[in-house]
């Protein structure tokens, strides 16, 4: 998936090398609503190591209306307490990026989250740590395995060490893998719009 | 499926960075000696999870509920990723392993033999038992021969990183308050650094198979030495005391404990901690009470 879908910023255009060399530029006065957007793709998930919360397809919108930037923010689960730090990350490295920016806001906007908006990067990311991307419609026995490239997956417990992941068994390598949960409504239906301001 | 035609081609595989997989022929006494290990990790993380559920609802504020909400969901989470891969091993089965656990018959890590009574004491294990934690399994991860386990504590190390950073939030919040908040603290660790500085195990012996079969990579000293020079002073820094009267420092800089007295880590060892019983027979009421929900699962 590398193009861009409304209300959507496709994390796939953002070259991570490049923005990595760029987040050690110095800051200054202006505000640049393009980097803003790359620097808050760019934030790392804090429980998977390595795949930034662009690539999970969390981030809805970054709105930078001069000296204040809005972030909405869809958790992959409802009640995810990974919100709450990852709020307080992308303030920081928001509100570092320059001296021009007074203050950033984000909106957790739940149940509009699914597995279609993982990038083919997140995708990769998940791989190296043993997490297939189930998505909506799909199924795990379709899914290959992370580590042996093969079918043969065999769901075992409904829900793994968080709720946006379900375990598996690999029949072929008889390793423990994990599946994304297609949907962030799995579990509960909740209306759309919620937001909690931090 | 490989196999060795002796233990002699097998530690040399291993020597080479060889990475051990289910399939593979390995001897039984590295089977056993992995499995052994994997075990009493698993164990210890549905040890952990069932510790924390106990503050669910004594948390203060919603937020802190559903953070210990979540680690308890993660903790369980990982033993049961854990058991799965010690249960291939086919030494046990799961039941087994828990029968054992239920029973008394297997360890877990020593600071679940221990009640926790105040919120700081909670505050203590999600902060310095679980930094504890991650530094043995990062030194686990870096290495580990067994491929299994060393794929699922990639996973497991990201999270207990997460857990981490949330536990030294609630500290900070205790050493930003008030005289009140920050004695109960100091009182937690008072009563918690010596079980903390016992989690990394006495001292490694020469020849330990788990060392020589890269099942781990450093000593239990070496180990708790890393946690030592990062934490004495991070503790200082926000204004603690260790409860150590023999702590020092030397000319450069490093910090050295006193002598550690090992007559509590062995009662736990033994199951014979000052609250090991309430907590195994906690674990087993908590077994029993949910049959009903995994005999449904499987009907």
């Amino acid at each position: 998936m590398t193009g861009t879908r409304p209300g959507y910023v496709a994390a796939d255009l953002v070259d991570a090398d490049e923005a990595d060399a760029d987040a050690d530029a110095d800051a200054t006065d202006e505000v640049d609503a393009d980097e803003i957007r790359r620097v808050v793709l760019l934030v790392e998930d804090p429980e998977l190591a390595g795949v930034s919360i662009g690539d999970l397809g969390m981030v809805l919108d970054v709105r930078v209306a001069g000296p204040r930037v809005e972030v909405d923010l869809a958790p992959t689960f409802l009640g995810c307490v990974a919100v709450g730090l990852i709020s307080l990350d992308i303030e920081g490295r928001v509100l570092g990026r320059s001296p021009a920016i007074r203050g950033c806001t984000v909106n957790i906007v739940h149940s509009t989250w699914s597995t279609d908006r993982v990038t083919a990067r997140g995708e990769a990311g998940l791989k190296e740590l043993g997490i297939v991307v189930v998505r909506p419609g799909g199924s795990l026995e379709q899914a290959l395995c992370p580590y042996c490239h093969r079918p043969g997956l065999t769901a075992r417990g409904g829900t793994g060490p968080t709720r946006c992941r379900t375990v598996a068994w690999c029949n072929g390598c008889r390793n423990v893998v994990e599946a994304m949960q297609p949907k962030s409504s799995n579990h509960l239906a909740v209306p759309t719009g919620h937001y909690v301001h931090i | 499926m490989r196999t060795w035609i002796d233990m002699a081609s097998f530690e040399e595989f291993l020597n080479g960075g060889g990475i051990v997989e289910p399939g593979d022929d390995m001897p039984q006494v590295y089977r056993e000696e992995v499995f052994r290990f994997i075990e009493m990790h698993a164990n210890s993380e549905l040890f952990g999870g069932l510790c924390e559920r106990h503050w669910v609802t004594r948390a203060p504020g919603l937020n802190r509920k559903l953070a210990f909400l979540a680690k308890t969901q993660d903790e369980i989470g990982h033993a049961h990723l854990l058991y799965m891969v010690a249960a291939d091993l086919g030494v046990k089965t799961r039941t087994q392993m828990i029968d054992d656990l239920m029973d008394g018959r297997s360890k877990f890590h020593n600071v679940f033999h221990y009640k926790t009574q105040t919120w700081a004491d909670q505050i203590v294990i999600a902060f310095l038992v679980d930094a504890a934690a991650l530094t043995t399994q990062q030194a686990v991860l870096k290495q580990c021969s067994y491929g299994p386990y060393r794929r699922i504590l990639r996973r497991i190390v990201a999270e207990e990183g997460f857990h981490m950073r949330h536990g030294e939030e609630m500290l900070l919040t205790l050493a930003d308050g008030t005289g009140i908040q920050r004695d109960l603290f100091q009182d937690a660790l008072n009563r918690w650094w010596e079980a903390v500085m016992h989690f990394f195990g006495p001292p490694t012996k020469d020849g330990d198979l788990l060392i020589r079969w890269r099942i781990k990579s450093d000593t239990n000293e070496a180990l708790r030495d890393r946690f030592v020079q990062k934490f004495v002073p991070m503790l200082h820094d926000y204004g603690f005391t260790i409860p150590d009267p023999e702590l020092r420092q030397d000319a450069a800089g490093h910090w050295h404990l006193g002598d550690i007295d090992w007559k509590a880590l062995k009662a736990t060892q033994a199951n014979v901690g000052p609250d090991s019983a309430a907590r195994i027979a906690l674990s087993r009421a908590a077994w029993v009470n949910t049959t009903w929900v995994r005999e449904a699962l499987t009907a």
